[in-house]
């Protein structure tokens, strides 16, 4: 079934990519990254919302699947999130000749890649059972989570130089970018899916070995 | 041009690097319960 | 109801004291923050344009804020650490909730006591005035050591068995607090005189909207982050 899934998502990856590169040409040209770009962010934003609701759950239920769903989506959000400051930054090198502005979508997204690496050691990092550090994680998603709006709030008040003033010229482009984002997201799932189970089974390997 | 190639060949092999080493730990996974269930049920430390 | 008050009392007056007599982090405090705005003064040359020194200055006092922040908030729950007082704290009839807001303010006191020396070391080698805007200032400062400390007072206690206690304290809480250092630098570049009551649209100046905004974000920011880790503390500290 996982497999489906895969092979649906990088198929609209595909389809997204060739589209938005010939069809649907935004000039100048370096602007198609943001076939990339968006797709990403949005990936990397439900990431952050899956790691919160497994957060709450698993504070809520104590059941440890919602521990491993909320490590799964750490994981693939900070793989997203690398992409999006990288595209961004070699956006804001193509477009704006500096690898890197305080603008308001650049501090987002660096901040938002900050909040899962410090998630990711803080689950390698903390002593004690593992209950506890899954508590804890769990905690700083939910504070974590807080941060984003607020980032998104605070970054208003540095002037915006990040907005070309992009309008759909014709519906391949949209369809692209649409393409993009449906791509990325069920590519997003698939592979917290994926490290969900593998957790799960890693858990279970290492539970059989005190039986 | 150069950026936009960068871009998304970087995009691509992050993508599919992530997914297939998570594939391959899966089937090391998969392969080493199997053959944890293999052996016999003589738990022979005790 | 009483019991908790007395409690919370008990808590804020307990962590002072031994504080004040002991002097355990306030003079580590005062230094650390000393050699930072020193080693940011040096970094500075005063003919470069008078601008630079108001963003230094206002840099110096939040990067001192923070890492002296930092220290008071490792004092918080590794004092505790000590003959095992953790667990005579647990074990008392009290809500953990309570245990958080004392424990907060009595961070927030200690780090007002290191602002009272450290704003005037700052204003002094950077050369600044603050003409008459005062209660501003003190108001700025609050609302930025009320940040601080809401979200270093919740993971203090978290980080008190690791080793690397310091360093995984710095990391989590200096991520929490980056979306507050935006607003809370413009309002010290506004007091400093570096940049006008409200900026509007881009140029030269790094940042747009006006000072009430700014407080208005820090209060927000405050607000949300003390309810949240006074109501998440529960969790943190349930073996």
């Amino acid at each position: 079934m996982r497999r489906w899934f895969m092979a649906l998502a990088i198929v609209m990856l595909m389809l997204s990519t060739w589209l938005g590169l010939t069809k649907g040409q935004i000039v100048p040209v370096q602007r198609n990254i943001l076939y990339v770009h968006v797709p990403n962010s949005i990936g990397a934003l439900l990431c952050f919302a899956v790691l919160l609701v497994a957060s709450v759950a698993y504070l809520i239920t104590d059941r440890q699947i919602y521990d491993w769903i909320a490590a799964a989506a750490a994981e693939v959000g900070t793989v997203l999130a690398s992409i999006l400051n990288a595209t961004g930054m070699i956006f804001s090198r193509a477009e704006w000749n500096v690898w890197w502005t305080p603008s308001p979508r650049l501090v987002s997204s660096a901040l938002l890649w900050f909040l899962y690496v410090v998630y990711l050691i803080l689950r390698t990092s903390l002593p004690g059972s593992p209950r506890r550090r899954a508590r804890i994680c769990a905690v700083f998603g939910i504070i974590a989570f807080l941060d984003v709006p607020m980032v998104y709030i605070s970054a208003r008040f540095i002037p915006d130089i990040h907005r070309p003033d992009f309008s759909f010229e014709s519906s391949w482009q949209s369809l692209a970018l649409m393409l993009g984002m449906v791509g990325t997201i069920v590519l997003a799932g698939v592979l917290i899916w994926l490290r969900t189970d593998l957790l799960r089974r890693r858990f279970e390997l290492e539970n059989r070995l005190h039986d | 041009m150069f950026y936009l190639s960068l871009a998304f060949s970087l995009v691509w092999l992050c993508h599919l690097a992530y997914l297939l080493v998570l594939d391959r730990q899966l089937r090391q996974m998969a392969r080493s319960m199997q053959a944890r269930a293999e052996t016999p049920l003589s738990s022979a430390d005790k | 109801m009483k019991s908790a008050w007395s409690g919370f009392k008990a808590i804020v007056i307990k962590d002072l004291v031994i504080e004040l007599r002991a002097r355990q982090v306030l003079p580590t405090m005062i230094v650390l923050g000393m050699l930072i705005v020193f080693i940011l003064r040096l970094v500075v040359e005063p003919s470069s344009g008078r601008a630079e020194m108001p963003m230094m200055a206002a840099a110096a006092l939040w990067i001192a804020f923070l890492f002296s922040g930092l220290l008071a908030q490792e004092r918080s729950f590794g004092v505790e650490q000590q003959n095992g007082c953790i667990d005579g704290l647990w074990s008392a009839p009290l809500d953990a909730g309570t245990i958080y807001l004392a424990k907060l303010l009595a961070n927030v006191v200690i780090l007002s006591i290191f602002e009272m020396v450290i704003v005037p070391a700052v204003l002094l080698s950077f050369s600044l005035r603050v003409t008459g805007r005062w209660l501003d200032l003190v108001i700025v400062l609050a609302l930025g050591n009320l940040g601080i400390s809401s979200v270093g007072t919740l993971f203090s206690a978290v980080v008190q068995l690791a080793r690397t206690r310091g360093a995984l304290l710095s990391i989590v809480v200096l991520v929490v607090l980056l979306p507050m250092l935006i607003p809370a630098s413009f309002a010290l570049l506004v007091l400093f005189g570096a940049m006008p009551e409200e900026v509007g649209g881009s140029g030269t100046l790094a940042f747009v909207g006006s000072f009430r905004a700014a407080q208005g974000y820090l209060l927000a920011f405050d607000a949300v982050f003390i309810v949240a880790c006074w109501l998440l503390f529960g969790v943190v500290v349930k073996e």
